[in-house]
Formats: C-alpha cells, sequence, structure tokens
C-alpha cells in the first residue's frame, strides 16, 4: 500500500481492522489448534469512477464459525473495530470455514492504480506468526 | 518523582516463545510508584504477557501505576482488553491507574473503542508522575 501511495493514516487503520480479522480466525476457528491453522489474506485494490482508490481485503480460513461467547471483559470486540475501521465488513459463513471481507474508506492515491493483489497480507501474516 | 534518579528496583522480561514481540519492564520510582514500560506490538499473541505482568504490578500492593507504550508500535483489542481489566483491576485495589500514549497508533485503537475517557492519559511518563494528563 505504501509503494501505491496509500496514505500513511488509511495504512495504520486497515492493518488495525486486518489485525483483528486474523485475530478472529485465529480465535475462533482454530482455537483448539492454537496458531496451526491455515488462514489466508488477500488486498485488492479496486479503483472507482471518481478517482479514489479502495483496498479490498479477504481474510478467509477453513474452520467452524463460533458465535462469539459473551464474555466478561472486553473479548469479543474485533468486528466492532473492525467495522469503525473500514466502510464495509461482509461476514460469510459456511461449512467449509469463514470469510470476512472488508472495503477500506475510499482514498486518493494520485496515481492511477490497477486493481491486483500485493504481498504485504500475506507479510504480514508471516510476521504475525499465523502461517504455519 | 518527576525523575528517575533512585529506581528501586528494575526487571526486564521478554518472551522467547513471542519472538520478542513484546518488551516489557517495570521500574519503580517511589515506594508507593511502578512504571511498566512497554515495548513491541500487543496483539493476541503478546498480550496475555502484558495481562500477566499488570496483574502482578495490581497484586504487588503498589499505589500507582503507570503504563508507557510510547514504544508501542501496535495496539489491537487484545491488549485493549487488557486495559480494560486493568482499569477494573485498579479501581478494585484503589490503584491510581495512568496510560502513557502519546502516539497516533495507539491513540487511534483507544479512540476507535471509544475507550480514551475512560483513562488518566499523559503524553509522557513525566507528566504521568506529575499528574498532568494530555490536553
Amino acid at each position: 500500500l505504501t509503494a501505491h501511495g496509500w496514505p500513511e493514516e488509511d495504512i495504520d487503520d486497515l492493518v488495525l481492522a486486518l489485525n483483528e480479522a486474523v485475530t478472529n480466525s485465529a480465535e475462533h476457528a482454530y482455537p483448539s489448534t492454537g496458531l496451526n491453522g491455515r488462514i489466508e489474506l488477500t488486498i485488492t485494490l479496486r479503483s472507482g469512477d471518481d478517482g479514489t482508490t479502495r483496498a479490498v481485503v479477504t481474510v478467509t480460513d477453513h474452520g467452524r464459525w463460533r458465535i462469539p461467547a459473551s464474555s466478561p471483559g472486553y473479548r469479543g470486540r474485533g468486528l466492532q473495530m473492525m467495522r469503525a475501521l473500514t466502510e464495509s465488513v461482509e461476514l460469510r459463513a459456511g461449512s467449509l470455514g469463514t470469510r470476512v471481507t472488508m472495503v477500506s474508506r475510499p482514498v486518493c492515491v494520485g496515481a492511477d492504480v490497477a486493481g491486483r493483489p500485493t504481498d504485504m497480507a500475506n507479510e504480514m501474516a508471516n510476521e504475525m506468526g499465523v502461517l504455519s | 518523582l518527576s525523575t528517575f534518579e533512585r529506581p528501586l528496583s528494575v526487571t526486564d522480561v521478554t518472551d522467547p516463545t513471542t519472538d520478542k514481540l513484546i518488551s516489557l519492564s517495570t521500574e519503580k520510582t517511589s515506594t508507593d510508584t511502578t512504571v511498566l514500560r512497554v515495548g513491541g506490538e500487543v496483539d493476541m499473541v503478546s498480550s496475555p504477557l502484558l495481562r500477566q505482568r499488570v496483574t502482578d504490578e495490581i497484586d504487588g500492593g503498589v499505589r500507582r501505576l503507570i503504563l508507557d507504550f510510547n514504544d508501542v508500535g501496535f495496539m489491537g483489542t487484545s491488549g485493549l482488553a487488557v486495559l480494560v481489566e486493568a482499569r477494573s483491576g485498579a479501581m478494585d485495589a484503589n490503584i491510581e491507574l495512568w496510560l502513557v500514549c502519546a502516539k497516533r497508533v495507539t491513540l487511534r485503537s483507544l479512540d476507535i473503542a471509544g475507550l480514551r475517557p475512560l483513562f488518566r492519559v499523559a503524553d509522557t511518563v513525566t507528566n504521568a508522575l506529575e499528574g498532568t494528563p494530555s490536553a
């Protein structure tokens, strides 16, 4: 995103939202296997007609969706955080796993940007030790 | 109290299993005040270490606890959960809890979650020791 001229503050927000999505997958989909489950991330840049660009981020796991427990304290706020940090959050849960799709707020990156995935998400996941 | 001329004890612990994602060091600046400096990233993997250390400090009979997050580069909801628990524990134990946060990434997380008004927040440890909150 930096290479695409993305504003630093928007990157921070997306990283925060992405972290929450991956954390949710790791905690909810793979509670017993800990960090050994596989989580797939993609980021695609989507240019709008109005000259703005949005980043579309997907986080996919192959575990079973669990309804967040109404546990005490502050757990389970990840989804709220994701919604506050992005334009939209869509959650699809099926028997094969769960996919979260987040669309960033539109940003003006100046240069014309082709929609193509980046390696940033995978690098982040590796840094976080999520991918096995 | 505004300087660290006579630290009574200093410890530094990192957990090799987290590949040093987080660093935690405490400094007792007076008999009743402890500063816990946090560095690195506070996320799902590292937050249990922070939770344990904060719990230890709260249980240790301190009267004022200052959590310094100015060297933190990331704060997710796992870390925010620790802060909310710390607030509750500090209130129960009648401990004055301060957060030292001047960096955007940390303040952003607090603000998005609507938590900043719940805490005493200072820009620097010195300000926290003097009881001066952020503007």
